[in-house]
């Protein structure tokens, strides 16, 4: 077993695990993060995106001990209280989810290229999404999600 | 989109009523549940695509440490078969295994790993029989395997039941349309062209792998939790392989499941529960079995191979004058929902143009590979995939530009359709229309950068039914502070039926969606459905809720009357209030009905609740066995029009959907953000990756591919630009249905591929026969082509 | 994969030592993104892990003019794909980057964990040959400079000793050079099924003429190699598309890919052939224009 202590979701945490714990493991089993999903667990689906430090990583292929110290933000961390992140509004306002599953991930990549690229055209858009597999939507509604936040940043500026 | 609309909320772009717990992470699905003592469960599965059982020995697996439960294939844990149609399959398999993955022990045990290492420890002895995979040596007189040879005394299902075939042994259903004469009309026509097509296995890929929980509680009933799309059928199917009560039984389904698309058969399921009722006395520990992704990807239902041998003949001026085909569904080794498949593949030639004489034999035969049934389009978009490809040839035959020869021979209201069934709201016109118009039909594409890039534009028609016989019920609570609850047991898979049943009832009573709730499908609480399948619930659901509805509101109207002192029929309801029509002002909150007690909680002084119930029946008529002949073989028709222009790279084989427009009839849209991502879907994800990229491959029934590596759906890079995709919706409505509406999920893909295909006929001036269409066979095929024209 | 014993090294000294004293018990752990994937299914099991992301000394993209680039073995992809200098001097590279995997694999995986995997299907490996670079390689007490070519050994193997890590990587800077990666794959985020990575060097006195040539092939072999055949028949010539297309079928021929699911042995040469001649083109273009 080795200690481990890092900040999820703005919270402090210290934990004993296995070392062979992957990060995705720690989030879903240790502390209940359901919504970083398993979708393969080889890297290939995107379902257990997360960010380490602002940076979008698939926490499934990433040992727990290597988030010593880090900053992890999951899904269940995006929202500010009650006030949802101008991207999951965007999400829903744009109906880019279907059954869901896929959804948390594709949030939690589109966010973490939303903070280094604000204004992204279509293009950079679908290169950052394409680790992450959507069976549902066909990425067009999700793709017009994360341009549109941009869109409304502007409004809410207005507002 | 939204078209002079005269409803409140129907029609409108409401936002997902679950979306919330979507996109939060909070929405729990069946796969993120855990109760108290949990066991895990895995599955031993079979090496071997055809082998006799000899022996199995579990003694091993027993003592390791943590392990719980270890289950076999007999007459304690499964003593019946049981299947949608023909009851061929056991929980585990006994006697025979008749796949590669077919499951023949399971544990269960305190983790996963250890169930795992338990099930590595079970030896099974086998004796090897010869498989036989190919569609067409399994459909032969003399097949080198027959899998069931008791198939005749199976018992099968009196509603729609399955028909042998006395020759041919393999055969699992067999379905005939004969409409006046097509061999001597062939005659008559002026060209005939005769091919054959043919689709590979592709799989559904929902993102949620299969998963089951069962318990028993108390009483000693038992629970079982999946990722079900038919609470019913699986219900049925638990109780009647134990034989046990059905009362006995009670089927949950969260409100979250990670997509269907068709493919739920209830395995993970059936195992879960027989590791619960394998345990010896009291309490039973629950059981989870959650497949994983491999598992999920070799062993769980497919699309199956279907084989479409297809002849149509035409006059020099473009008419259809007849069709005959010949399909074959190259099944599974146990039938599940492809037994009506291979049937009800035939609903989309039978009724895609006027053809005056028709005659279809449509088979599903057994092979040794898991099996194969529903699957977005249930049989039509391969179906299709052989007629579309077809009428495409015969159009350059003729002369005739591919969408005009369409438009002259779509069907319409009214035309006979080859069941001889008077056809009712048919778009098919409207769609391709609208199809062309988004493609820029007629207009040449752009001259690509670079000469070894062709481009091409190429269009299809296509049209999914809704089955018959169909029932849908449910019950509509109208609680004291105005909320409206629905229970149904229809299940939200995503595509969105919780939030046009909020709409609709919405729209019912005048209250805003957050005011509405739908409960999560539980056989102990919500009624009789179906199935969430065959694009139905709108349809169905929908007039069951209108139904109940009424049934609420009449009850509401009678209390108020009371109170208000006038008559029921002059009553309206909105904003949880009942009020006078001509006088609104006379009226009172929903709550005044009640009566608060004295401890707590409010009460009727009659009848408990205000509970509205309904069920929408619609019966059809069975085809007749030897002409198909029907009056009602459908509930409705859904149309539907795509074209795609695509980029070839001649010199790599590599094929780019530079465009792609959909245009779907699909009555009335209750939610058009709901009716677009289901188009979105069905066209970008399924119908780009069938055509060009998804293949189950297999070497003596293993499958090489079972990860997301190596099966491919396609990325945010395989799909067309936002710009160069477009959606268009049809609103043809249906009489019957609730607002007009139909449906439209399963229409969406089902002439994606022959769309895609046919624009890559113009391209290169290449006709494929088979899908996938890979950058190998373009490469392989554009060789042949040069040495031909050197040669 | 939990039975391991789990070291995270603080700088190159200590993560030596640990891998000298627990030999091939011990695997580097850089960013995991091979590793994990492997341990997870099995292929291997470590009983040692020494992890060594954490060193961050050995995170680093510097650039001179005299010198060239040189970057540290635990530098991410990302890094090197957003860094501005390599965009600018070794545009390919940053390009190539771009289309490595997908952006989340990226952000944690380095180019050192990329190049010590000698995964065959590498993007990073076949270009950073033709770029000519130079690999730093160090052990307890050595030191040693190879060039990346000779690296590796066969898929899956290098030269690396237990106790050697991958420290640094060096590409020499050059004028009037060009060049580009490109690989076929079914899905742009797909492994290889061929990739070519072609730098080409034009005399400066004469722009036609070819002066120098590395066309090297990934997943076509079990270690990414160059055609020597095909970069004599450009070398010293005037570059033209018969000649191209000469050396693209021979580069073509010069190759031993297996048939697999991504295609025949057929399919792989005819698309090693038109992306060898892609590239060779392009390369030429951009060494003129650079
Ligand atoms: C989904 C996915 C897609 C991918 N697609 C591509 C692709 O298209 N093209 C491509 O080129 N690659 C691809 N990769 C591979 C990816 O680039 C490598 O996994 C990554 O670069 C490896 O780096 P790492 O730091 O994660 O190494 P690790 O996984 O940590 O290590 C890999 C191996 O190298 C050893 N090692 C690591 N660092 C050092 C060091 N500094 N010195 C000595 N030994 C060391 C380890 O012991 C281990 O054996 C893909 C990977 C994934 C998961
Ligand atoms: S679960 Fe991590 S990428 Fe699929
Ligand atoms: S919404 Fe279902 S997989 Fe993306």
């Amino acid at each position: 077993m080795e200690n481990l202590s890092l900040t999820v979701n703005g919270e402090h945490i210290t934990a004993e695990i296995n070392p062979g714990t992957t990060l995705q493991k720690f989030l879903y089993d240790n502390l209940g993060l359901t919504g970083t999903k398993e979708g393969c667990g080889e890297g290939l689906c995107g379902c257990c995106t997360v960010r380490v430090d602002g940076k979008a990583v698939k926490s499934c292929i990433i040992l727990a001990l290597q988030a010593r110290g880090k900053n992890v933000q999951t899904i269940e961390g995006l929202a500010e209280g009650e006030k949802l992140d101008l991207l999951q509004e965007a999400f829903l306002d744009n109906g880019a989810f279907q059954c869901g599953y896929c959804t948390p991930g594709m949030i939690m990549a589109g966010k973490a290229h939303l903070d280094e690229n604000p204004k992204p055209s279509e293009k950079d858009v679908r290169h950052a999404l394409s680790g992450n597999l959507c069976r549902c939507t066909g990425y067009h509604k999700i793709v017009k999600a994360i341009l549109s936040v941009d869109q409304k940043k502007v409004m809410d500026f207005k507002k | 989109m939204e078209t002079n609309n005269k409803y409140e909320y129907i029609g409108k772009s409401e936002r997902n009523v679950n979306g919330i717990e979507k996109v939060t992470g909070a929405a729990k699905y069946c796969s993120d549940m855990e109760l108290s003592r949990m066991l895990y469960g895995k599955v031993k599965r079979s090496p071997y695509p055809h082998a006799r059982i000899i022996s199995i020995d579990t003694s091993k697996a027993k003592e390791l440490p943590g392990v719980k439960v270890v289950i076999v294939g007999d007459e304690k844990t499964c003593p019946h078969r049981f299947g949608a149609g023909v009851a061929d399959e056991y929980v585990l398999a006994r006697d025979k295994v008749l796949y590669v993955g077919d499951a023949v022990a399971a544990v269960a045990a305190e983790t996963e790993d250890i169930a795992q290492d338990a099930v590595d420890l079970i030896e099974v002895e086998y004796e090897e029989l010869e498989p036989v995979f190919d569609g067409d040596q399994a459909f032969s007189k003399n097949p080198p395997a027959i899998l069931h040879e008791d198939l005749k005394s199976y018992k099968t299902i009196r509603s729609v039941p399955p028909r042998f075939d006395e020759n041919r042994p393999n055969v699992f259903n067999y379905f005939r349309i004969r409409r006046n004469n097509a061999e001597e009309a062939f005659k008559e026509a002026d060209i005939v062209l005769e091919n054959r097509f043919e689709v590979a296995m592709i799989h559904h890929v929902q993102m949620e792998p299969h998963c089951g929980v069962a318990k028993v509680d108390g009483t000693g009933r038992l629970i079982v939790w999946g990722t079900t799309s038919k609470p019913y059928g699986m219900h049925k199917d638990i109780s009647e392989s134990r034989g046990m009560a059905s009362s006995a039984v009670r089927v949950i389904v969260p409100t979250h499941v990670g997509g269907a698309f068709g493919g739920r058969e209830p395995k993970a399921e059936q195992i879960a529960a027989s590791l619960v009722l394998a345990q010896k006395g009291h309490p039973k520990r629950p059981v989870k079995m959650r497949f994983t992704r491999e598992e999920q990807l070799s062993t769980t239902t497919t699309r199956a191979r279907y084989i479409v041998e297809i002849k149509t003949g035409a006059k020099k001026d473009g008419t259809l004058v007849a069709n005959a085909m010949r399909t074959i569904l190259v099944g599974g080794a146990y039938a599940g929902t492809g037994y009506l498949t291979a049937r009800n593949g035939s609903f989309g030639p039978a009724a895609n143009y006027k053809i005056p004489n028709f005659s279809l034999d449509a088979y599903g035969v057994y092979t040794n590979q898991r099996m194969a049934g529903a699957f977005r389009g249930f049989g039509n978009a391969e179906t299709l995939w052989g007629m579309e490809s077809n009428m495409d040839m015969l159009a350059e035959a003729l002369n005739i530009d591919p969408l005009e020869f369409r438009l002259m021979n779509c069907i319409d209201e009214g035309d006979l359709n080859a069941f001889q069934e008077k056809m009712h709201s048919v778009g098919a016109k409207e769609c391709l229309q609208a199809a062309a118009r988004d493609i820029e039909w007629g207009k040449k594409p752009e001259k690509p950068k670079e000469p070894h890039l062709k481009m091409g534009k190429g269009i299809a028609l296509g049209n999914k039914y809704s089955l018959v016989p169909t029932a849908s019920a449910c019950f509509i609570k109208v609680h004291p502070d105005g909320l409206v609850e629905l229970r149904t047991s229809t299940v939200e898979l995503g595509q969105g039926s919780n939030t046009i049943f909020s709409q609709m009832i919405s729209e019912e009573f005048k209250i805003p969606v957050s005011m509405v709730r739908v409960l999560n499908p539980d056989t102990d609480i919500t009624p009789f459905d179906l199935g969430t399948a065959s694009s139905r619930s709108t349809f169905n659901m929908g007039n069951a809720i209108r139904k109940a509805c009424a049934d609420a509101k009449k009850q509401l109207f009678e209390l108020a009357a009371t109170e208000l002192g006038v008559a029921e029929d002059v009553l309206e309801t909105a904003d949880s209030r009942v009020f006078v029509k001509d006088f609104p002002e006379k009226s009172l909150h929903i709550k005044d009905l009640f009566i608060p007690m004295v401890i707590g909680g409010y009460t009727l002084k009659e009848g408990a609740e205000i509970l509205g119930k309904a069920t929408y029946y619609l019966p059809g008529v069975m085809p007749d066995p030897e002409t198909g002949a029907s009056e009602r073989p459908a509930s409705f028709y859904m149309f539907v029009a795509q074209a795609a222009e695509v980029e070839v790279d001649t010199q790599t084989g590599k094929i780019r959907v530079t465009k792609m427009v959909t245009a779907n009839d699909c009555g009335k849209a209750i939610n058009p953000m709901m009716v677009e991502g289901q188009q979105d879907g069905g066209v970008l994800s399924m119908g780009i990756g069938s055509a060009l990229l998804e293949e189950v491959i297999t070497d003596n029934g293993v499958m090489l591919n079972p990860q997301f590596a190596d099966y491919k759906i396609p990325t945010t890079l395989d799909c067309p630009d936002c710009d160069n995709y477009k959606s268009a919706i049809i609103e043809t409505a249906h009489r019957e249905g609730p607002w007009g509406a139909k449906g439209v999920g399963e229409g969406t893909m089902v002439s994606s591929a022959p769309a895609i295909a046919n624009a890559i006929y113009d391209a290169i001036g290449i006709r494929f026969h088979e899908i996938p269409i890979t950058p190998e066979k373009v490469l392989r095929a554009l060789k042949e082509k040069n040495q031909e024209s050197l040669g | 994969m939990d039975n391991f014993k789990y070291f995270p090294a603080k700088d190159v000294t200590e993560a030596c030592a640990l891998l000298a004293r627990y030999g091939e018990e011990a695997k580097a752990l850089s960013g995991g993104q091979s590793l994990v994937s492997m341990m997870k299914e099995k292929f291997i099991s470590p009983s040692y892990i020494i992890d060594i992301k954490g060193i961050s000394d050995l995170d680093y993209i510097r650039y001179t003019k005299d010198d060239g680039l040189r970057i540290g073995g635990l530098t991410t992809h990302r890094s090197v794909e957003k860094s501005d200098i390599i965009r600018e001097k070794f545009f390919m590279l940053a390009e190539m980057e771009y289309t490595l995997a997908s952006v989340a694999v990226r952000n944690w995986g380095t180019v050192g964990g990329n190049l010590c995997s000698a995964d065959p299907a590498s993007d990073l490996a076949p270009t950073l040959i033709a770029l000519g670079a130079q690999v730093t390689l160090t052990g307890v007490d050595t030191e040693r400079v190879v060039r990346l070519e000779e690296f590796f050994v066969d898929s899956f193997e290098t030269i690396l000793n237990e106790d050697e890590i991958l420290t640094e990587i060096h590409i020499p800077n050059a004028i009037m050079s060009g060049g580009i990666h490109t690989k076929f794959a079914r899905r742009a985020t797909d492994l290889a099924v061929v990739s070519v990575a072609t730098y080409l060097t034009l005399d400066v006195s004469n722009h036609d003429l070819c002066k120098d040539i590395r066309i090297v092939m990934g997943s076509v072999n079990p270690i990414p190699s160059r055609s020597k055949r095909a970069e004599e028949l450009i070398k010293g010539q005037k570059i033209n598309d018969v000649l191209i297309e000469k050396a693209a079928q021979i580069a073509s021929e010069d190759i031993q890919p297996t048939a697999d699911l991504n295609g025949t042995e057929e399919f792989k040469r005819d698309i090693a052939r038109v992306l060898v001649q892609r590239t060779i083109k392009e390369a030429a273009v951009r060494a003129r224009t650079l």
